[in-house]
């Protein structure tokens, strides 16, 4: 008899081991350790149903189900440590230049990609048609959703780069607040272009009741989960003048940024924005709460191998072969319309000229959020005649985006000049 | 749908966190060690739950116990480890031959007094199953009863003495029997099950075949788990040659001991003592390899708060009551057993001290290990009569033991004079 359980536990120490030796791999080609992780995964995925030591079904049961909680709790991690790095003085001299950027690089993704999506799409495919819907109106309904989608950013893996670069700096902080500003950025975007992308495929009448209904629950997600983000916050101040030690700081930071994370879910609210202003809250409430994400550093190192190997796991390359054109376009179109949204922002924001220059080419990784959005956008039977090739796309460039990016962030980093010397971490 | 799911983890998680995270603070206070404060978090949550009907039994169920297994394999594989972290070849020399004559006396003695005692009273205790008068009917379970009770819980014994911060030698020979015990407590338990099985199959008129099986498993356990450790193990000190920062360490390291328990348990091999020979192996190679301990150390905190706390929700603090006079014989006898078989041991052994008379106290946290035989005898087809009376004893010696063990624990370890400072509160530790 086996013992329930042992082929999961057998996997989680697999990948963790590999995952290592993963990291250290791509750090000898001057490659961020993620990009490493995300490889490993992507790897042991194709040994494991390769050699078959666990059966195919079992093994999708333990990636999507034992294991789905993984991604959940490290990015409410994650979005804890953003927001914790965040301290109000910075914000005070960057916060400026992040709202700017944030709101530039957002839209500058939407627009490049949409524009770009709507005056090639004609010519690389021809799209099913709809009854009774103009062929031009399904075109700009198809380019409005992939250029939502493609202002969403993966706040993990830039997290994940700058700590093990122990970068530092203007372009650093702003860059953190910009990627957890995105969270909220691309939400809204999508939302408007949702809303409109479906009025102009149904009929009015329809499209005025989930118009209201797009548009009003996710100003409620947002406000809730910065007041619920902010709570949070100050119960974690007031919770931790009870921690003794650094191990009790530990256990008790980490209930409460998966508590917030938790309430969040369940409340229906953005657990990455809720638990971004928790952290913020906090830092700012005393200086001396950075011994929570002091703490929390000893114990991430292991959960961000893990997070980033499984999403290596998940990512789908079958879909890159029929990419093509239209998916080349995204990215390009994604990368031009960041870059350059980033550096209007800059202008606005009154950002320095590093930040302007570099901060762009950090804000490539997409995971979660954007294949979040576009289950969502999928599930209105509205999109039907498009859905398989927009989810097709944005599951391939996730593929291509989750590897070039963090490579890209840590280029832009070095560049600006904000990573140390000693670059080998330790203590 | 799945959504949902992943959102009552996460609640599940932070609540067993917080919870006995504080319960843990409380117990600080009244001088009682973390752990009880855990595992009294447990029950508490446990009856909470239900007090307040916020939850089905079959959702508690899936969510504290199926979907958060995979944190009880990684604790125990991690607990086997830290035990062997503190067992370095040159340290038990000194104690000598000591330790294993108090490990196998102590273990031999418990068994010789539970098995005999509920030998004994078993006939009067009108048990299914039990035909008063008849040896054959009563010998099985007394066998078996025998071979838990010799196992002891590594768990909160090593959490004590991390949070007391002992170091001495008290505190050696305490880690040493502990993790010796495990393996001895699966010879005997072996050892009386076969019998039990053969006396069983004997009632039944036709010897079983899968007698000569039953003594060549545990072998073949054993072994096994010896070979793949010290691989293992061997292997674990190369890489962690190459390795340089301490949080590196630390990851390599979860890895390398995870994916030893995971396999182990896939082989069929016992994943603790797997872990455990790794741990020795790995300690006993290099001086340098401490390192690996302290490294694993840093996560040890929120995973040992989740397992212990999720052990309380797992006790069934009802079989206290139903199981009566057995379980009170078993816990009795288990106590004298281990005390009366340590001092046996340390007496023959010339061991002075403290040791003596106050090791076996230190010796009664019973968990994973306990629960595990009892599993393995409800497997056996001819135990299934006595199913009932043995699951009772077992957890309730559990839920006893667990919550009386650990400040038992703190006293013996206090009284040896291995504890530093005489308060266990300390303000000063924050980095």
């Amino acid at each position: 008899m086996i013992q329930e359980g042992a082929d999961l536990i057998f996997l989680v120490g697999g990948i963790l081991t590999i995952a290592y030796i993963g990291g250290r791999l791509s750090n000898r080609f001057r490659l961020p350790e993620v990009t490493g992780y995300i490889l490993t995964g992507i790897l042991l995925k194709l040994l494991l149903s390769w050699t078959g030591v666990i059966a195919p079904d079992r093994l999708d049961v333990l990636l999507t189900e034992r294991l789905g909680q993984v991604p959940q709790m490290t990015l409410a991690l994650i979005a804890f440590v953003i927001g914790g790095s965040l301290p109000i003085g910075q914000l005070k001299r960057l916060g400026r230049g992040i709202a700017w950027i944030g709101l530039m690089e957002g839209f500058g993704a939407f627009i490049c990609v949409g524009l770009l999506i709507f005056l090639i799409t004609p010519f690389v495919w021809t799209m099913p048609s709809i009854d009774g819907v103009s062929p031009i109106k399904s075109v700009l309904a198809f380019a409005l959703l992939l250029g939502a989608l493609s202002a969403a950013t993966a706040p993990a893996a830039t997290v994940a780069v700058i700590r093990e670069l122990r970068a530092r700096g203007d372009v650093t902080t702003t860059l953190l607040g910009v990627v957890g500003l995105d969270d909220a950025v691309a939400l809204f975007i999508f939302t408007f272009a949702g809303a409109t992308a479906a009025s102009l495929l149904v009929s009015a009448s329809q499209a005025a009741l989930g118009f209201v209904e797009m548009v009003v629950s996710p100003l409620i997600e947002i406000f809730g989960a910065a007041i619920l983000g902010i709570a949070m916050g100050f119960i974690a101040h007031y919770g931790s003048r009870f921690f003794r030690s650094k191990r009790e700081t530990i256990v008790g930071g980490l209930g409460f940024v998966l508590l917030s994370g938790g309430t969040a879910v369940a409340l229906g609210l953005s657990p990455l924005f809720t638990n971004m202003l928790a952290g913020f809250t906090l830092i700012n409430l005393s200086p001396r709460n950075i011994r929570f994400f002091r703490s929390l550093d000893d114990v991430e190192a292991p959960i961000y191998a893990m997070f980033f190997a499984l999403a290596g796991t998940h990512l789908a390359f079958e879909n890159l072969g029929m990419l093509g054109i239209l998916g080349a376009i995204y990215v390009v179109g994604r990368l031009t319309g960041k870059v350059v949204g980033v550096k209007i922002g800059a202008k606005f924001g009154r950002a320095s000229p590093t930040v302007g220059k570099y901060l762009g080419l950090g804000l490539l990784p997409q995971a979660g959020v954007a294949i979040g959005l576009v289950l969502i956008a999928k599930s209105n039977p509205a999109f039907a005649s498009f859905a398989p090739m927009m989810t097709n796309i944005i599951l391939g460039t996730v593929a291509v985006n989750e590897i070039i990016g963090p490579p890209f962030t840590a280029y832009a980093l070095k560049k600006a000049g904000e990573v140390g010397q000693t670059k080998r971490r330790g203590k | 749908m799945m959504l949902l799911e992943e959102v009552e983890l996460i609640f599940a998680l932070s609540i067993l966190l917080l919870v006995g995270y504080t319960l843990g603070v409380l117990a600080k206070r009244v001088h009682l060690p973390e752990v009880t404060g855990y595992i009294a978090a447990g029950i508490l949550l446990k009856q909470g739950i239900f007090g307040l009907g916020l939850m089905s039994e079959a959702e508690f169920t899936r969510l504290f116990s199926l979907d958060l297994v995979p944190i009880n394999h990684l604790a125990l594989a991690m607990i086997a480890f830290a035990i062997c972290g503190g067992l370095r070849v040159e340290q038990m020399k000194r104690l000598g031959k000591g330790i294993l004559c108090i490990a196998f006396v102590q273990a031999i003695v418990t068994f010789i007094a539970v098995a005999g005692a509920v030998a004994l009273v078993s006939p009067y205790a009108s048990i299914a199953g039990v035909r008063a008068g008849s040896l054959l009917s009563v010998l099985p379970l007394a066998l078996v009863l025998g071979g838990i009770a010799t196992a002891t819980a590594p768990a909160a014994t090593v959490a004590v003495i991390r949070e007391l911060r002992a170091k001495g030698p008290f505190t050696t020979t305490l880690l040493a029997t502990v993790a010796i015990d495990d393996a001895i407590a699966l010879l005997i338990f072996a050892f009386g099950l076969t019998i039990a099985e053969s006396l069983l199959a004997a009632g039944m008129a036709g010897a079983g075949p899968g007698t000569a099986m039953i003594w060549f498993r545990p072998l073949l356990e054993v072994l096994g788990s010896l070979g793949i450790g010290a691989v293992v193990g061997i292997v674990h000190h190369f890489v962690a040659a190459r390795v340089k920062g301490e949080i590196e360490m630390m990851t390599v390291s979860l890895g390398i001991i995870t994916f030893t328990s995971g396999l182990s348990m896939l082989v069929g091999l016992s994943p603790l003592l797997t872990v455990m020979i790794a741990g020795f192996v790995l300690v006993n190679l290099s001086r340098r390899n401490q390192r690996v301990f302290t490294s694993v150390e840093r996560i040890q905190g929120p995973i040992f708060v989740v397992f212990f706390t999720l052990a309380g929700t797992q006790l069934h603090l009802e079989n206290l009551i139903s199981c009566g006079i057995i379980g009170s014989v078993f816990l009795v006898f288990r106590f004298f057993g281990k005390v009366g078989g340590t001092y046996l041991g340390a007496v023959m052994a010339h061991v002075k001290g403290t040791a003596r008379r106050h090791l076996g106290l230190a010796l009664l946290p019973q968990a994973g290990v306990a629960i595990g035989l009892m599993l393995v005898a409800q497997e056996s087809p001819h135990f299934s009569i006595y199913k009932s009376i043995l699951v009772d004893v077992v957890l309730a010696s559990v839920a006893l033991n667990e919550l009386f063990g650990p400040p038992l624990a703190a006293y013996a370890l206090r009284r040896s004079g291995d504890v530093p400072a005489p308060k266990t509160t300390r303000t000063s530790e924050i980095r």
